[in-house]
């Protein structure tokens, strides 16, 4: 039995060592043929050459694969929505075609949420990255594993959700699986936690390309890595956005021309994005010399606003004079809330 | 029913003469597979055994037995015993053995043959010494004379590509 346990690990060692430096190898169902030849002489005189027959043995099929995150080993930063994709490469890195089951896994227990798994996409459509719709990527669904050739390698994106209530700079795992067709249906696994991989080694008569046996791959044994790749969704900001636009141009003459008298009436858009949210926000607009600001013509969100400002007036937005500033408290501001909207008018000097 | 008869006789009757007439040395070729396997003192060693699965990366044995089923004794060092290497492996370094043989390999599919320090390949326009993953072909020559019923056999390992 010792013996046994033994030829596995230095099986496993050698299978480690061939998966880093080669390829796939030669595909699985081919004869390998070997024939020797003789030639002699008798008392001086050449006999005809007798070649051997063929001693023949046909390759089987090393189920492998190689799992990878292409998010280069930085953390997904969460967008405004709080969705993020996670794109991988699944690598057929055996020696004949196989299938090969998806599996996502957003419960990894090393702390950190959850992220919430939305769909998962195969890459299809030849575009680099994840398009959604008609002429998108091809939504992956279970059961229905993509057949990869050997060496074939295909994109997988996983697009995820933050969960409710988690914090700024909060990390969560997502793990991505690919486990070969012929091994889940050969032992009953389908999920990369669940005991019962075999052996590296292990052998399934009849279970490979053409009906060739089947060996186990180091990447589908209990505790093997490859199988898998992990990608890190980190909740980031919350960062405030701002947009300042002209909202109207009015010369006094039903024109639009900017000369002296002309008024400018502006829009900043203050918003937060990323995940979480930004307390006590503050929002000033220093109006330039070229400007001045036109008195009452301060709103938030279409409410009219008196032009005292801190600390005089409780309402935290106004007009400072002393430093020619456009002054709003926006106070608490939660990511993904709708912008507020700050309007006042300008006169051009 | 007679035809059938006829044909069979005909193949009992070329098994029977094809070994008086010229075949006085056979040839037979069998291959076994190279386990690494820890021993008790932790020492990786060799262990030969049945194929019964060859997958990339397995390395194979392989035996080539000759035996003098003639009458007559065979001229010392007549016997040569070339092998191609097949093409889906490569020759595992200082692999091949024989007893009484002299082995020379060859890089050029069997053209020439040359002892390894002596071979050289062509890599971007430049003749470097050859590497055991350059070789095509092996050959032994038996230096002995090869006496009716005696028999030999010579041995070489390939990593499976």
């Amino acid at each position: 039995m010792r013996g046994k346990t033994l030829t596995w690990v230095v099986r496993f060692m050698l299978l480690a060592a061939s998966a880093a430096t080669h390829g796939v190898g030669t595909e699985a169902g081919t004869m390998i043929s070997n024939t020797a030849t003789v030639t002699f002489e008798i008392d001086g005189a050449p006999q005809p050459p007798v070649e051997s027959a063929a001693a023949v043995t046909r390759v089987d099929e090393r189920i492998d694969v190689a799992v990878v995150s292409l998010d280069g080993g930085l953390p997904l930063m969460s967008s405004a929505a709080g969705e993020a994709t996670a794109s991988f490469e699944v690598a057929n890195a055996g020696n004949g075609s196989e299938g090969f089951r998806l599996v996502v896994d957003a419960h990894v227990d090393e702390g950190g949420f959850d992220p919430l798994v939305l769909q998962s996409y195969v890459e299809s459509n030849g575009v680099p990255g994840l398009q959604v719709g008609a002429a998108g990527d091809t939504p992956y669904a279970q059961g229905d594993a993509p057949e990869l050739a050997a060496n074939e390698r295909v994109v997988v994106h996983v697009v995820l959700r933050l969960p409710d209530g988690v914090g700024s700079q909060a990390e969560g795992i997502v793990r991505l699986s690919a486990v070969a067709d012929t091994i889940a249906r050969a032992y009953g696994v389908d999920d990369p936690e669940d005991a019962g991989f075999p052996a590296a080694g292990a052998f399934v008569a009849g279970a490979g390309d053409a009906g060739v046996g089947a060996v186990v791959g180091l990447s589908h044994t209990a505790g093997a890595t490859t199988i898998s790749a992990e990608a890190t969704l980190r909740v980031d900001g919350p960062f405030v956005q701002l947009s300042k636009t002209a909202l109207a141009i009015d010369d006094g003459q039903g024109g639009a021309r900017v000369t002296s008298g002309t008024q400018i009436t502006y829009e900043i858009a203050v918003e937060v994005i990323g995940s979480g949210s930004v307390g006590d926000l503050l929002l000033t607009d220093p109006v330039p010399d070229s400007l001045e600001y036109v008195p009452g013509s301060l709103a938030v969100d279409g409410t009219p606003q008196d032009d005292d400002f801190l600390p005089r007036d409780a309402d935290f937005a106004g007009f400072n004079t002393a430093g020619d500033t456009v002054s709003v408290r926006i106070g608490d501001l939660p990511a993904g809330a709708a912008p507020r909207r700050v309007t006042f008018t300008t006169r051009v000097r | 029913m007679i035809r059938v008869s006829y044909r069979w006789l005909s193949v009992v009757l070329m098994a029977l003469l094809a070994p008086l007439t010229y075949a006085n040395v056979e040839l037979s070729t069998s291959v076994q597979k190279v386990v690494p396997v820890l021993d008790d003192s932790g020492q990786v060693v060799r262990r030969l055994e049945a194929v019964e699965s060859v997958v990339p990366e397995d390395v194979l044995h392989y035996t080539i037995t000759f035996t003098n089923a003639g009458a007559d004794t065979v001229d010392a060092g007549s016997i040569v015993i070339t092998n191609p290497l097949p093409a889906e492996t490569v020759y595992l370094d200082g692999s091949a053995f024989g007893s009484g043989t002299d082995i020379t390999f060859s890089v050029d599919g069997g053209k020439t043959f040359a002892e390894p320090g002596a071979l050289k390949v062509d890599r971007e326009g430049q003749s470097v010494p050859a590497q055991a993953t350059d070789y095509t072909t092996i050959r032994w020559v038996f230096k002995p004379a090869l006496d009716p019923g005696q028999t030999g056999d010579v041995t070489f390992d390939v990593r499976l590509k």
